[in-house]
């Protein structure tokens, strides 16, 4: 043990310096505080070293303080591993919400405008409302036509919905005279509009329900089976057969085919169909700059000759498309496409 | 479990950063200990900065004690840094002559009592020394940093700035505190 005796002349430095750090031993701290308590002179050497050191160590910590703050300021609050894995988080659940929603609206069947709207309870199963939920968030579907929101929300009341029908579905008595459409078709008889200038899809962007009525095409010129897309692209053909009907594509270019099976209807969808007669429910609307047709048929079209489709106008309101073997002609309301393209 | 040994393996990983003298151990836990210390501090009469000076100071009274061997891992570092930001808050309301919360626990049980020495930093008599320090040539600057702050011994300060050994460190830092003598007698007071 470290005797300190009040008799010395000074204190050992190196004593003081590892006292003043806390490296002594207890025993060791324990005698040089006696000798403190009776050492007035040694007790200034103390406070003296103590405050260096404190003096020092205030010069190291404002130092690293600086680094640290510095360091921080740089750098964000949260480690960049929790903000990797929130991002992650995020990206996925947002994706997974988009595919959803992409899901829901080719596949969501659209509601019919009714003369007598059903109660939400009666006739509304619960995947239907969880697609409706789903589909609220923003992304309209075919269910659910831009507008207002208290347009989206509300339940149409049976006027409004008799409005509605009236506006946008084909009256069944002047249901498009296909037989005559394709006639004049076939015998080049149909004097197609002026072809559009660049036609540019503008006005409402509301979708309609419509009929199509299915029939076997007869053979037709070869011109009139060649797709839309190649007939777009022919800008030099010449004969005036050709022109025509060219004109005619080129009138309803932009047209999308899509098709869904018919038991995606509703069954309250599906008896609205016209009973005795081979018809197609379709949804017409406007997507981007072209106006989307959906057809629900019964038995699928093949994909190729989908998109082998020819489009035509034979009429100002109406929609000749002829699929494989087989024509649907739609009558549209006086002036849709119209509100779709401006010519 | 799981998340306690993810705790202790995380800690053990950060004490053995800082022993290392790596600072950006420090960054981490100033980012895991944010939190909790901005919410007591705001909750006390302080605001956002308060409690980002306060979390600072606490992360170096962490650093000092791990580097000198002093630290003893008894609780989760993220609590050693609450409980000693929180005694240092509250010294400071004391200070200020504010009234003490009474919420605000006094944790010296795990962030332990300030020493003598850290209580002399604060003291305008420290500040004084500081300013003399930074006035100070190399490598006596240095030297006295290694002994005082870092508690480097004499073999390790010798081995570090090239010095044969550490009898010519000892008189080498002797020097270095004659000369540090001399500036403080010049030196008017000025805060640094």
């Amino acid at each position: 043990m470290t005797e300190y005796s009040t008799q010395h002349p000074a204190l050992d430095p190196e004593q003081v310096e590892q006292y003043v750090l806390g490296r002594l031993t207890p025993t060791e701290q324990q005698a040089f505080d006696t000798h403190l308590q009776l050492c007035a002179q040694c007790r200034r050497t103390v406070d003296a070293e103590l405050l260096l050191a404190a003096g020092v160590r205030r010069t190291g910590r404002n130092a690293l303080k600086k680094r640290l703050a510095a360091s921080v300021e740089e750098r964000p609050a949260v480690p960049w591993p929790r903000i990797v894995a929130v991002a992650a988080a995020i990206v996925i659940i947002a994706g997974l919400g988009i595919i959803r929603l992409w899901i829901n609206r080719e596949q969501a069947t659209p509601p019919l405008p009714m003369e007598n709207p059903p109660s939400v309870t009666e006739h509304r199963t619960g995947k239907e409302e969880i697609q409706d939920k789903l589909s609220g968030s923003g992304q309209p579907s075919p269910q659910e036509p831009k507008g207002t929101k208290a347009d989206r929300t509300s339940i149409p009341s049976r006027e409004e919905a008799k409005k509605s029908k009236e506006q946008f579905a084909a009256p069944k008595d002047e249901a498009l005279n296909v037989d005559d459409a394709r006639r004049a078709l076939a015998k080049n008889e149909v004097q197609a509009p002026a072809p559009a200038a660049g036609a540019t899809v503008v006005g409402s962007a509301a979708g309609l329900w419509t009929e199509g009525t299915l029939f076997e095409a007869e053979p037709s010129p070869k011109t009139a089976e060649r797709p839309i897309a190649a007939e777009v692209k022919r800008g030099d053909l010449e004969t005036a057969h050709e022109k025509r009907v060219l004109k005619a594509v080129s009138q309803v270019q932009g047209i999308l085919l899509h098709q869904q099976p018919s038991r995606a209807l509703t069954q309250h969808q599906r008896s609205q169909q016209t009973a005795g007669r081979q018809t197609i429910l379709t949804y017409a609307e406007q997507v981007g700059e072209q106006i989307r047709l959906t057809l629900y048929p019964d038995t699928l079209f093949a994909p190729g000759d989908l998109e082998r489709a020819a489009v035509s106008q034979p009429a100002d309101d109406s929609l000749l498309i002829r699929v494989g073997h087989q024509s649907i002609g739609y009558r549209l309301p006086q002036g849709f496409l119209q509100q779709q393209t401006r010519k | 479990m799981a998340a306690r040994l993810h705790f202790l393996s995380q800690d053990a990983e950060l004490l053995a950063r800082i022993r290392g003298g790596d600072e950006e151990a420090l960054v981490t836990l100033y980012a895991l200990s944010r939190k909790p210390v901005v919410a007591m501090v705001v909750r006390n009469n302080g605001t956002t900065t308060d409690a980002d000076d306060i979390l600072q100071d606490a992360l170096i009274v962490l650093w000092e004690r791990v580097r000198s061997g002093r630290y003893e891992h008894t609780a989760k570092l993220e609590t050693f840094i609450y409980a000693t930001a929180q005694n240092m808050w509250r010294r400071k309301l004391a200070r200020l002559r504010k009234e003490r919360p009474t919420d605000l626990a006094d944790d010296s049980l795990i962030a332990g009592d300030p020493s003598a020495l850290d209580l002399l930093i604060e003291s305008e008599e420290a500040a004084l020394i500081s300013n003399a320090l930074n006035r100070l040539g190399e490598p006596c600057r240095t030297l006295l940093l290694l002994f005082y702050w870092e508690e480097a011994s004499m073999d390790e300060i010798a081995h570090r700035m090239g010095f044969s050994n550490a009898e010519t460190a000892k008189s080498k830092k002797y020097q270095c505190k004659k000369a540090l003598q001399a500036i403080l007698k010049n030196l008017e007071p000025i805060h640094d």
